[in-house]
Formats: structure tokens, C-alpha cells, sequence
């Protein structure tokens, strides 16, 4: 299905994906699989081992809210939506990884 | 989020469910979309699902009271389990019930009688007083010292307490109480409230009134409010009920509850307290908030130096000890309490290594299912959890069992002991500190026979144990050593139970075979109210008539007064101080007892030397004494004492002659070493206790009436106070042998059924695990009695193991025995023998039965089954 190497994510850092991913509006668990996978361009790839379990998390600390709707296909599936909760942790992840990535590259540009 | 998550556990299934299960259906259509065929697209979606249940194990883990509804479902399987196996659970619960059962019995009597803490406010505040001197070695405070004490800056207060027994006249019968004298502040320093009435005033001039105890009220008064107000006489003089104290508040001893509450006011004998020589008085008292019970041991220390500089004519040696209430009650128990919790914590020792051993076994059997857990993605603290949560399942079920057979042994040991004669006003309950007590117990012995296995289990080796029993040789091997290193502890612990059963009652057996030094069938003892007001003449008087005239009725032997019988209930341990002339005067504490003529001859004590007292020692006479055996070899080394004086009072006082020199005789207890004692007579020393006793042919019980009866003929104010045999005194006596004898026969006995119980688990098992290496082994030519032989050899070499470790453990328990003992020493070879042939004999009935069975193993069966 696809030849390219899997990236294993950080620790912590499907949290802000998830956020990320989820700022347009609510889906469900599959959609936000494959959005991040898409939208990586195929090199992360989130397990679902990983992903619901992190779902369920960010669920319990009030930073998305989950809400049985129908799908296009008259399905019904789990929706997650972002709440203000987690906007605010959404800002806050952004800026951490932002410092974390520039140190990095500091890091690897200069050292 | 809330508690109530728990009940929605259901839905968040089902939605956990809904919620994967809509995104392997979204995998499956991607893929056949991507050109796969069904089938395919279904095994690569599954495929990308990875391990389903740990996923869903992850989501759920994280919930609020996850664990808990975790912990439910670990019972749920627990209960199951139990269910599944009802010889593991029957045999299990007996086990913990026989543990937990002898363990609550034992720490309720323990607890009714001394340390049931007084039902009083703020108990934590409550101390002990007591001051100690080589003369009165047993504590007390005198009424002067306790004037002196009770205004310590440490104390908000302090009480003294004198026991006294004041006839009660309510109506026209008089009858003697157990009257607790005390200071008027008593009931407000404890801070007990009257149940009825009220309590004492603290005021000069109070009018003169007692409280009466509930029980007291209950059963002379009947319980009717209305006496309250009313009089009664009290010792003659009429006093007035004025309340009645709570049902729960019984008093100072938990052993001698007070009919009554008699203030020093009424009480009215103010020399008492101006008294510093004697140590009559209980004293309690209470710590000021936040003052620390060593704190107001310094400062009462302080004020017994001060004591003893300004009187050292009496305080020269005595300090002073404060207790707390739990300390003293500690105390109290002493060294019989503390071995007979030993034995029973032995009993629950053995109980729950009886439960160990079967869940070992049972840890063997389901080996494989925990390996298969563990590899389905089980953590292993969840997998301990499981073990441990049917451990504590098992101690819960054990506790309650346990508390059932306590509570009927507690209703069924005290007659069958003859607690209830000796002890009858001692209440035996299963209450809250009972109940507390036994599930603390159950806990402790979950936490024991739940960890070994658990911890052992959970080590198993997941590879070894999924690729089959061969691979596993070397964790079997370790676990067998566990189980036999359990049986033959099992073995070496009720080894120890046989031997102290067998060394207390062959103390029992010394007791009884022991030479009291008097006779005591067919004697009676009457306790009777002296006539203390009479003058000394007329006393003496009295007491020749009481002798004359109750001698003279029909069936009587013989009749004699004396201060008390010899193992008299009251204890005794009236002593004098005695001054021996001589180049270098030397004054001794000796005990002493006061009996009238006959006194010798009735009880068939020898004087070896000498005679006895007559109708010549008037009180008028020349002071005459005897001296026993020991006291004459002690006070008169090589000289004959007959004629030999000494003085009482100090140097200057009255000089007494030896007349007499008794055998030695049990005065206090059967054990106690023979000591110097002196005996001086009726008419010439001044008691206020008196017994009559009274040697009659067979059938002693009819004359106790016509005897009650005499004696309130010669004189109205001898009330009989209470009669017994004095048989029924020295069995009483006796008890003090009898009881641990019998204790410890009962739980040795729980403890070898126990020990037995392990052994035959054992060895059966092993049999069972080794029946495949047996059949070969039968196949290749052995013969039935070579299995016997070699499964019995292991049952031998168990007891073997546990022998030795119990001769270690008693010679190490030895010490905390040898104060129980009487005529046999701690390391008795004869006990130590036959203790480890009673196990040896155990271990073998024991492997008999799954011997034979071993023995009887078909080869080509078990060959067969491969």
C-alpha cells in the first residue's frame, strides 16, 4: 500500500496533530487518520493503536468533545470537535514545538 | 465525570465498540476501492488494527474509576473461580476460619478482662499513678501522697479509689458489695454522666450518697427510677441513692465490676487520707491538654524526691510510676496473654500457609491461562492484582467465617474452661474492637498467603511456560522448593504448639500432683462480715463463741477462724515488718496471716515443732507466733526458734514468742516458691477480713445453711459475705495451670489438623505431578513398595526439615514460656521427643493415602496418555 518508511511520532505530539487537524471542524476517528496522513504526504502514519487511545485522552482533559452524529452515508460515527480548552492547548502545543523545532535546527545548522 | 461512570460502563463499551468497528468498515471500503478483493481488504484492515484489545484495554485504562470497575470485574472472576473450585474454597475458608476464629476468641477474653479501655471521655488523657518502694513492690499511692500529687501542674486533676465491700441493707436483708471508695471528684474527672439522678457534688457539707452501678441497680432495685432521692443504710449509717451510673461505665477493673460509688465524703474516714505509710489507694488521673504522659512522669518524680526528703521515714525509697490508661491495661495482661496471642498467632500462622500451599497448587494448574494473558496483552500488575484481589476475596470470606466461629466460641469456651465460675461478672462480647481486631487479623494473613503465590506466578517465565512443561524444569523446581519449604515451616510451627501443649499440661499435672501442705476436701469457707466496731475484748469473745458453737452442730468436724483461707480468692498478701534482736538488728517484710485455735488441725498442716494456738492466747495473754518451715531456717538458721522472740512496729514495738513451727503450706498460688511466713493469733492481732472454716464429713453443702444459721444466732452482725468448699478454692487455683494447658491442647490440636491438611496437599500434589515419571518407572520394573517407599520418604524428609526447624523455633520461644511453667524446664527432651514423633507419625498418615495411590498407578495408563 505504501513503500514509504513509517515516522514514528513523539511522544505528545499526536496530541497537537489531532488539535491541529481538528480546527476546521469535527470528524471522526478514521478521518483524522487519514487527513494526517495526507497531509503529510504519506510519512506519518497514525496507528490506530495509538490514535483513539489519544482520542479518548484528550477527551477526558475536556479538549475535544465527542458527539455521535451520521455520516454522509447515513453511518453513525464518533465526531470529535475542538473545544475553547482546547484552542487555548492547541496555541500553546503550536509554540512549543515551534521553539523545540528552531532549537533543533539551530542545532543541526550550526553545531 | 462521576462515580456513576462506573453503571455507564456498559455504553462506553458498546460506543468503544461502535467507534472501531466504523473505522475498520472505512478501511475495508478504501481498500476495495483501491482495487483488493473483499476478503483481502478485510484481512488488511484487521491487520492494521494491530492488537484490538490492548488498544481498547488503553482506552479504557485512562477512564475515572477505570481501576475500580477493573477491581469489580477481578472479583466478579474471582467469585467465579472460587465457585469453580468448592474443595479449594471449602477447605481454604476452614482453614481461615479455625486461624481468625481462635485469634478473635482469644483477643476477647484477652480484652474483657485487662485491656478494654474504661468507656470514659478522652480516654488518651487518662494515666495511672502508682508508687513503688521495696516494701510495697506492688504500687498504690497513700491518701498523703496522693493529696501531694493530685496538684501537679501536669494534672487537671487526679482521683483516688479505694475498693471496699460496706454491707447494704435494702429493706431487711443485708448483703456486702464491691463498693469502689473515691475522691468526690471521681465521676468529673472521668467525665462519666449519670444514667439516672446525678452524680457526686463537689461542696462542703454534701449530704451523704452513693451511685449505683447500672448492673446493681438492675438487679437489687429492679430497675425503678424511683429509689433514686431514697436512703439505704450502708455499714448501719443511711445514706442517699443519688443517681446511677451508665450501663457501660463498670468501674476501674474490667474483672470486678462496682455495685457502687461510695464518695470520701460519706465514706467518712479522713485519717485514711492523712495515712502516708500504706499504699492503699488507686490513683487515676487525668493530663491537661497537651502535657505528654513522660512529662508528667518528670514532674511527679520531682515531687517524689521532695516526698522523700521531707518524709524519708516512709518515702526514703518509693518513686513514683505515671501510665497511660493503654500502657497499664498492657501490663495487666501479662505474660499469659502474650503467649496465649503467641499460640493463636501461631494457629493463624499455620492457617494461612495452609492457604498458600493451595493456591500454589492452584497457580500450577493455571499456569497456562496466565501465560496466555500475559501474552494477549495482560500487564503483569494487572495479572498480581488478579491474584491478589482473590487472595483478599478469600480473606474476606475467611474473616467472616472466622468471625462466626468466633462468636460461638466465644458463648462456648468460658463455661467449658470454668471462665464463667471464676470470672462472672466479665462481659465476653464480640464488639466493634473484637470485630476490628479479627479483620485486621484476616488482612495480615491475606497479605501473607496472597503475596507468595502472586509474586511467584507473576515470575513465571511466559516462553518457557507456552512452550510446554519441559522447558518450564527449572521454575518447577523452584516452586517445589517453596511448597516444601512451607510444609515443613508448617511442620517446625505446630511442632512448637505440641511441645508448649505438652509442657503446660504436664505443669498442670506437677500442680495438681503438687503437696499444698493442708488438706481441702470436705472443708467449707464462709466469708463473713467481722464485727471490726467491737471492742478487742469482746471480739475475742464472739470468735470463741462463732468456734464453739458451729463446731458443736451436727456434721461438723471442726470449726476455726482465720484471716483467710490458704489460695484464698481475696489474694491475701498481708505482710508485717518484723524486727529479729540479735548483736545487729535486722528488720524484714514477712508475710503473715492471722488464724484462730484449731486452725492447724483442721487443715492437717504438721507442726513439726512446737504447738498450735489455743484458748490460752487470749488477747490478754503473752504475744505468741509460728513460724513455717522456711521462715524458722531463714530467721533461725541453727538454733531452735521455739522461744524465740521478734518485734512488730518497729524496734521498740510488742516482742512476739515463737511457739510453733508449721510445715510449709501454698499460701497465695501452687506455683509460688516457698517463703517465710508467720502466723500469730486471732485474739492478738487485729483483722479485718474473717473466714470460717469449717471441716465436715462427706456432704458438705447441707451444713451450709445450719452454719449461716448459728452465726446469726450468736451475733446479728455476722454477715455471711459469700461460702465456698475450699476444693473449689484450690481448683480455682489450679486454674491458673489449667487454662493454658487447656488453651494450648485445643490450638495445638487446630494446629497438627492444619499441618496435616498441608502435608497431605503436598505431597498429593507432587504424586499427581510426577505420575507420568512414576508409570515409566513402574514400567521399567519398580515395584509397588519401592513408590510407597519413595513418596513417604519425601513426607519424612518434609518432617524431617520441620522438625528441626521447631525444636529451634521452641528452644528460641523457651525464654517467653518459662514463667508459665511449674516443675518442668522449657527444654523438656521428653516433650521435644514426643512432639517430633507426633509429627513425624503426622507427616507419614499424612502421605499414606496419596503414597498408596502412587503405588497403584497402572504403567500402561499412564503410558497411554502420552
Amino acid at each position: 500500500m505504501n513503500s514509504l518508511p513509517k515516522t514514528e511520532l513523539l511522544q505528545g505530539t499526536l496530541d497537537l496533530l489531532v488539535l491541529k487537524v481538528l480546527v476546521p471542524g469535527p470528524m471522526h476517528g478514521y478521518a483524522i487518520s487519514q487527513r494526517i496522513q495526507q497531509v503529510s504526504r504519506e510519512v506519518l502514519q497514525v496507528q490506530q493503536g495509538s490514535l483513539y487511545p489519544a482520542l479518548h485522552r484528550l477527551e477526558r482533559r475536556k479538549w475535544v468533545k465527542a458527539e455521535w452524529a451520521a455520516t454522509e452515508n447515513h453511518r453513525r460515527a464518533k465526531y470529535y470537535r475542538l473545544t475553547a480548552g482546547g484552542r487555548r492547548r492547541l496555541e500553546e502545543e503550536v509554540s512549543n514545538w515551534e521553539r523545540i523545532a528552531s532549537a533543533v535546527s539551530l542545532i543541526l545548522e550550526n553545531a | 465525570m462521576s462515580w456513576l461512570d462506573l453503571f455507564r460502563g456498559r455504553r462506553f463499551e458498546r460506543d468503544l465498540d461502535d467507534e472501531l468497528e466504523f473505522d475498520v468498515e472505512c478501511r475495508i471500503r478504501d481498500n476495495v476501492r483501491a482495487g483488493m478483493t473483499p476478503a483481502e481488504a478485510r484481512r488488511r484492515a484487521l491487520l492494521s488494527l494491530g492488537g484490538l484489545d490492548r488498544t481498547k484495554e488503553e482506552c479504557r485504562d485512562g477512564r475515572p474509576l477505570a481501576w475500580l470497575e477493573s477491581v469489580a470485574q477481578d472479583l466478579r472472576y474471582g467469585f467465579r473461580t472460587l465457585g469453580r473450585n468448592p474443595g479449594f474454597t471449602l477447605i481454604a475458608t476452614l482453614s481461615l476460619a479455625a486461624g481468625i476464629g481462635a485469634n478473635s476468641v482469644i483477643f476477647s477474653f484477652i480484652d474483657a478482662i485487662f485491656t478494654r479501655p474504661m468507656p470514659v471521655a478522652r480516654v488518651s488523657e487518662i494515666v495511672h499513678i502508682d508508687t513503688t518502694s521495696p516494701q510495697f513492690p506492688e504500687g498504690g499511692v497513700s491518701g498523703a501522697d496522693y493529696l501531694d500529687y493530685r496538684n501537679a501542674s501536669s494534672l487537671a486533676g487526679a482521683a483516688a479509689v479505694d475498693y471496699r465491700g460496706p454491707l447494704l441493707t435494702i429493706g431487711d436483708v443485708t448483703e456486702a458489695t464491691h463498693a469502689e471508695v473515691v475522691a468526690d471528684n471521681f465521676f468529673t474527672l472521668l467525665g462519666v454522666e449519670a444514667a439516672l439522678g446525678r452524680t457526686f457534688r463537689e461542696e462542703a457539707n454534701a449530704p451523704a450518697g452513693i451511685v449505683l452501678g447500672h448492673r446493681f441497680f438492675q438487679g437489687k432495685f429492679g430497675g425503678d427510677a424511683r429509689i433514686i432521692g431514697s436512703g439505704v443504710r450502708m455499714n448501719g449509717r443511711m445514706v442517699t441513692i443519688l443517681g446511677v451510673a451508665p450501663p457501660s461505665f463498670r468501674g476501674t477493673r474490667n474483672d470486678v465490676p462496682a455495685d457502687l460509688w461510695v464518695p470520701f465524703s460519706t465514706w467518712n474516714q479522713p485519717e485514711e487520707l492523712q495515712d502516708r505509710r500504706v499504699p492503699e489507694f488507686t490513683v487515676i488521673g487525668r493530663l491537661r491538654p497537651g502535657i505528654s504522659v513522660s512529662q508528667a512522669a518528670r514532674e511527679l518524680t520531682g515531687i517524689a524526691s521532695n516526698l522523700a526528703r521531707a518524709f524519708p521515714a516512709t518515702n526514703k525509697d518509693r518513686t513514683v510510676r505515671v501510665e497511660s490508661d493503654r500502657a497499664r491495661r498492657m501490663r495487666a495482661a501479662g505474660p499469659f496473654s502474650l503467649m496465649a496471642m503467641g499460640l493463636a498467632g501461631a494457629v493463624l500462622l499455620l492457617a494461612s500457609m495452609n492457604v498458600a500451599i493451595l493456591l500454589l497448587a492452584r497457580a500450577e494448574t493455571r499456569r497456562r491461562e496466565m501465560a496466555v494473558r500475559l501474552t494477549l496483552g495482560a500487564g503483569r500488575f494487572r495479572l498480581m492484582r488478579q491474584l491478589l484481589t482473590e487472595a483478599a476475596l478469600l480473606a474476606a470470606v475467611g474473616a467472616v467465617a472466622g468471625i462466626a466461629v468466633g462468636g460461638i466460641l466465644i458463648r462456648v469456651v468460658p463455661p467449658a474452661l470454668g471462665l464463667d465460675r471464676f470470672l462472672p461478672d466479665v462481659d465476653f462480647l464480640l464488639d466493634s474492637r473484637v470485630l476490628l481486631f479479627s479483620i485486621l487479623v484476616a488482612a495480615g494473613s491475606g497479605l501473607v498467603f496472597g503475596l507468595v503465590p502472586a509474586v511467584m506466578s507473576a515470575r513465571a517465565g511466559l516462553a518457557a511456560e507456552l512452550k510446554g512443561a519441559v522447558g518450564a524444569a527449572g521454575t518447577f523446581a523452584g516452586r517445589a522448593r517453596a511448597r516444601n519449604a512451607l510444609v515443613a515451616a508448617q511442620v517446625g510451627v505446630s511442632l512448637m504448639l505440641v511441645v508448649v501443649g505438652i509442657l503446660l499440661a504436664r505443669s498442670f499435672g506437677n500442680a495438681l500432683d503438687a503437696d499444698l501442705g493442708f488438706r481441702h476436701d470436705n472443708v467449707l469457707v464462709f466469708e463473713i462480715a467481722g464485727v471490726a466496731e467491737a471492742g478487742t475484748g469482746e471480739r475475742d469473745l464472739i470468735y470463741r463463741q462463732v468456734a464453739a458453737g458451729v463446731s458443736a452442730l451436727a456434721g461438723v468436724r471442726g470449726a476455726a477462724v482465720a484471716m483467710r483461707p490458704p489460695l484464698g480468692r481475696s489474694g491475701g498478701g498481708r505482710t508485717e515488718r518484723i524486727v529479729l534482736p540479735g548483736p545487729r538488728p535486722e528488720a524484714v517484710e514477712v508475710g503473715v496471716s492471722i488464724v484462730g485455735p484449731g486452725y492447724f488441725s483442721l487443715l492437717g498442716t504438721r507442726l513439726l515443732r512446737g504447738r498450735e494456738f489455743d484458748d490460752r492466747d487470749g488477747f490478754s495473754a503473752r504475744n505468741v507466733a509460728i513460724v513455717n518451715q522456711t521462715g524458722a531456717r531463714r530467721f533461725w538458721p541453727s538454733e531452735d526458734p521455739i522461744g524465740k522472740l521478734f518485734r512488730t512496729g518497729g524496734a521498740d514495738g510488742p516482742a512476739w514468742e515463737i511457739v510453733g513451727v508449721s510445715r510449709d503450706a501454698r499460701i497465695n498460688s501452687v506455683g509460688e516458691p516457698p517463703g517465710p511466713y508467720l502466723y500469730f493469733p486471732f485474739a492478738q492481732m487485729n483483722s479485718g477480713d474473717v473466714t470460717l472454716l469449717v471441716a465436715t464429713g462427706p456432704g458438705t453443702a447441707a451444713l451450709v445453711k445450719p452454719v449461716r444459721e448459728r452465726l446469726k444466732a450468736i451475733d446479728k452482725r455476722l454477715v455471711v459475705y459469700a461460702s465456698y468448699t475450699l476444693d473449689s478454692a484450690v481448683e480455682l487455683a489450679l486454674a491458673e495451670f489449667r487454662l493454658p494447658a487447656q488453651l494450648a491442647a485445643a490450638l495445638a490440636l487446630v494446629g497438627v489438623l492444619l499441618a496435616a491438611v498441608g502435608l497431605y496437599g503436598t505431597i498429593s500434589y507432587f504424586v499427581n505431578a510426577r505420575s507420568r515419571e512414576t508409570g515409566i518407572r513402574m514400567a521399567l520394573g519398580a515395584r509397588a513398595a519401592d513408590v510407597l517407599g519413595s513418596v513417604l520418604g519425601h513426607a519424612a524428609r518434609l518432617a524431617a526439615w520441620g522438625i528441626a526447624l521447631g525444636i529451634a523455633l521452641t528452644l528460641a520461644a523457651g525464654k517467653g514460656l518459662s514463667s508459665q511453667l511449674y516443675g518442668v524446664s522449657e527444654r523438656d527432651w521428653f516433650a521435644l521427643a514426643a512432639a517430633s514423633t507426633l509429627m513425624l507419625l503426622v507427616a507419614l498418615a499424612a502421605g499414606f493415602v496419596p503414597a498408596r495411590r502412587a503405588a497403584r498407578t497402572d504403567p500402561a495408563m499412564t503410558l497411554r496418555q502420552e
